[in-house]
């Protein structure tokens, strides 16, 4: 170190005994200070301090708000937020989709009400959710009616599918009861699930439809993955020229025709029932007079119908947000079984009571044709 | 002198009575055997003109108005075709002998009506030339199944 010439200069050790005691004094004096201060903090917290309020389950105490706040939740991925807060989530619950069934019988035979069955994917407590059709009974017109006469051509055709409300004894909805297609002329439609099992709901179309959530029963969220289900079977007509094939119990010859056209055929001995021919003559054959007293012929009609199922449906998944929401509405037709044949006929001119249970029968119906016979006698 | 004599000694005789019985007879017995040969000409002619009518009657109630059958399932006979019917039977059994006269169409009944001329032979000398008979068929068309009417 250099110093100034000529003044009077301390000695280093002074300097050193200075500055050691300055700080030895600043020390100290922080010291009493730090003290000092935690101290006063001390009595003045003291008796102002207030403990944190209890927040119920799910919420904090916020000290600036000054009041219990909810505590952010977030569900997983995938998962429905049903309350919106991430308390409840839930997972879409799969339902599968109609789009195919198990029909029964699978054809080609009906029973006698031509009704068939078909079991959807849909269950309810483990049982399958069926929809049911059937065939319709076709009417058939001849010419000339009642009474054909032998060796006058005896001319068939199929005019349309009988109304429902035509067939007495059938209750809409019982098996062998069907509904006219709205669209198609030569169609019949079963009971919508909506109609037979009720839960209608509003699918995205506005349209009346099933509720899958009826079939989630228990589930105190459900969130099927499918919804507002309009699904129905329907039988159709094949209509091809030679598709209808005509024949007369007790004749060799069988005839086509008669949708476009008028099938014809020629009877050459009346329906007088000879011994023997007992099984292949109706009692029933209508009369000039309304009555159905004649012995007639049986003769049957076979069609071919095949049988589809229409069904159309919205689908739900859950979006990034945690929420239920419609992703889109599909619809299929799917032809089930095979082909299937009937001998559902009828002519509705016949006044029979109880012609559906006999006539409109699709194993074994028939139609009844009194044949007459001439014969010119001298008097 | 001797013819006299003759004739006088066969009436007294009895003798040529026979001869004289033909000559009174003989117009009697041309009679009788013109009614029988002409008869009988005559039923051949009725039978035949009988068969005709008959066969026309019947023919014309084979003639179904199928039409009308087919339309509202009447039995009843189509009057135009089974009046045609008769007519062509009656023209190809009756050999020209037989005429019709009359055909009556009613539902399921013909009535015929008809007439046949036959020849006479004998009868001529009488002034007869021919016999004309008058002949009357009915048919009808019966129908069913079990029963008539049906």
């Amino acid at each position: 170190m250099r110093y100034p010439v000529g003044g009077r200069h301390p000695s280093a050790k002074a300097v050193q005994l200075r500055l050691g005691m300055f700080l030895a004094v600043g020390t100290l004096a922080l010291i009493v200070w730090s003290f000092s201060t935690l101290s006063v903090q001390a009595a003045q917290l003291a008796p102002t301090a207030t403990p944190t309020p209890d927040c119920p389950s799910g919420e904090f105490w916020d000290p600036f708000m000054m009041r219990c706040v909810l505590i952010k939740r977030e569900c997983p991925a995938g998962r429905i937020d049903v309350n919106g807060d991430g308390t409840v989530c839930e997972a879409v619950d799969p339902v599968a989709s109609p789009s195919f069934c198990l029909a029964w019988p699978a054809g080609p035979a009906l029973p006698t009400v031509g009704a068939v069955e078909c079991a959807l994917p849909l269950q309810a407590g483990g049982v399958p959710l069926r929809l049911s059709g059937s065939v319709g009974c076709l009417n058939v017109t001849r010419r000339p009616f009642p009474r054909a006469m032998v060796n006058i051509p005896v001319e068939y055709r199929v005019t349309a599918i009988i109304p429902p409300a035509l067939l007495s004894g059938i209750a809409f909805g019982d098996p062998g009861s069907y509904r006219l297609s709205a669209t198609d002329p030569w169609a019949t439609e079963g009971l919508y699930l909506h109609e037979r099992y009720g839960a209608v709901t509003t699918d995205s179309y506005g349209q009346p439809a099933f509720d899958t959530r009826a079939l989630l029963a228990g589930d105190v969220h459900p969130y099927p993955s499918v919804n507002n289900v309009r699904a129905r079977l329907e039988f159709k007509l094949a209509t091809a020229a030679d598709e209808l094939n005509w024949s007369t119990a007790g004749f060799p010859q069988s005839f086509q025709g008669g949708l476009r056209d008028w099938a014809k055929t020629v009877y050459a001995r009346s329906s007088f029932p000879l011994p023997g021919s007992t099984d292949y003559i109706s009692h029933l054959g209508p009369a000039l007079n309304g009555t159905n007293s004649l012995p007639a012929f049986k003769v049957t009609v076979q069609s071919q119908w095949d049988l589809y199922l229409y069904a159309e449906w919205d689908e739900f998944a859950v979006n990034d947000a945690h929420a239920y929401v419609l992703t889109g509405h599909r619809q299929t037709e799917v032809r089930v079984g095979h082909t299937y044949t009937s001998f559902r006929t009828w002519d509705i001119r016949q006044n029979l009571t109880g012609a559906a249970g006999i006539y409109c029968n699709a194993a074994q119906g028939y139609l009844p044709v009194p044949v007459i016979e001439g014969q010119t006698v001298l008097r | 002198m001797s013819n006299i004599r003759t004739l006088a000694h066969r009436l007294n005789t009895g003798r040529g009575q026979i001869a004289v019985m033909f000559a009174l007879l003989l117009p009697v017995l041309l009679g009788v055997v013109g009614l029988v040969v002409d008869g009988g000409l005559a039923m051949i002619q009725y039978r035949r003109g009988q068969v005709t009518v008959d066969s026309a009657a019947l023919a014309a109630a084979t003639q179904l108005n199928e039409d009308g059958f087919i339309a509202d399932n009447i039995v009843e006979l189509a009057s135009s075709d089974a009046y045609l019917a008769a007519l062509r039977y009656a023209d190809e059994n009756g050999q020209g002998h037989v005429s019709i006269t009359g055909i009556s169409i009613s539902g399921t009944q013909v009535a015929v009506f008809g007439t046949v001329t036959s020849p006479t032979i004998f009868m001529r000398i009488f002034g007869i030339g021919q016999v004309r008979m008058h002949l009357f068929a009915t048919s009808e068309l019966k129908y069913g199944i079990t029963e008539e009417g049906q």
